[in-house]
């Protein structure tokens, strides 16, 4: 197992392809930021909060096998 | 009082005369008078708060009408900010209805701020979301906060004082702005009007709760709903020390917001 999974929100569904996702423990939130941007190299230019949890998180924290971990960009329109 | 009027809502028994009371007392003042702003402004005129002030420099153009539902076919071209007042008049003649025809930004927003007991943040681009928060934070006024992109919409509560330690604001979930051109308006990606009006109504609920004192407020919190598959997920917001807000108005009038919003930040990273 040893799985976690991430939620896609906003324009980061159409940068990913998905708004859903199962994805190896990363050690930390630094870690699945750079492994994100491996795999979806466009992500980079995106500015997005992580919330794992449901707790958006403002510093490196670390992660653990199960946890629920969501994307989420600003959005703009009104 | 007019008992007639508001009889529904007094008879919540978490409103009651006492909470009607502080809706007619009330001075919210709404940014924007486009998808989200217009159905905040008729909710909250219909339901009784007694001082309204909107902001928008705009004129009513043709692809407003399907979902800036105060807006007819024959106001086109007019101010959006004449023509809302004109339609609230109607719809509740004892509301005080205060218009500002043009874009607020940091040079004028501390003057139109500074009257009103809460801000309702129905902009559409990061400079006026990122300006507004800010101005909020050093005014200590609540800003209710709402956004919407394809399918889905964005509400949180910023700067609420609770219990003497004031929520959350917009730049600890988002410190940094997106780069110019990163996420796309709804001009570029399109919009069916039902979003912002869910995501304004809601908004209205807000400043309603706000006003009255109740609980449950989405301070400290970001609430998401996808109007598509009609889920939700509320997340929690802490304080995060990237957040960086001017620290007083003169710093914050110096800011150039556009700047801000408008060019590459990718010397930050998380």
């Amino acid at each position: 197992m040893d799985e976690v999974k991430l939620k896609v929100f906003g324009k980061l569904e159409e940068v990913m392809g998905t708004n859903e996702l199962v994805w190896s423990v990363p050690l930390d939130v630094k870690t699945l930021k750079s492994e994100l941007e491996n795999k979806f190299p466009s992500i980079r230019k995106v500015q997005f909060a992580i919330s794992i949890n449901n707790k958006i998180v403002s510093e490196d924290v670390l992660i653990k096998e199960g946890d629920k971990i969501a994307l989420l960009p600003p959005f703009s329109g009104g | 009082m007019d008992f007639e009027k508001y009889q529904r809502q007094i008879s919540l028994p978490k409103i009651g005369v006492k909470g009607q009371q502080q809706l007619l007392d009330a001075k919210v003042l709404v940014v924007g008078a486009g998808g989200l702003g217009c159905p905040a402004l008729q909710y909250l005129v219909a339901a009784g708060v007694g001082n309204i002030g909107i902001v928008d420099g705009d004129v009513v153009s043709k692809s407003n009408l399907p979902r800036q539902i105060l807006f007819y076919e024959s106001d086109l071209g007019k101010l959006k900010v004449e023509c809302a007042k004109e339609k609230l008049r109607h719809l509740n003649p004892s509301a005080i209805i205060s218009i500002f025809p043009f874009y607020i930004d940091n040079m004028n927003a501390i003057d139109i701020i500074q009257n009103s007991d809460v801000i309702v943040d129905c902009s559409d681009d990061f400079a006026t979301r990122y300006m507004l928060n800010d101005a909020c934070v050093l005014l200590d006024k609540p800003l209710v906060y709402g956004s919407i992109y394809g399918e889905q919409g964005q509400i949180a509560v910023f700067n609420l004082k609770q219990e003497n330690i004031f929520s959350t604001s917009y730049r600890d979930i988002f410190p940094h702005p997106p780069v110019k051109g990163e996420v796309p308006t709804c001009e570029e990606l399109g919009v069916m009007g039902v979003l912002p009006g869910t995501i304004g109504v809601l908004q209205a609920n807000e400043v309603i709760k706000i006003i009255t004192n109740l609980e449950n407020c989405l301070a400290n919190k970001l609430f998401l709903f996808n109007l598509s598959t009609y889920e939700s997920n509320t997340f929690e917001v802490v304080k995060n020390s990237a957040s960086n807000i001017p620290s007083t108005i003169v710093e914050f009038e110096q800011f150039d917001y556009k700047a801000f919003c408008g060019e590459a930040m990718k010397e930050f990273v998380i």
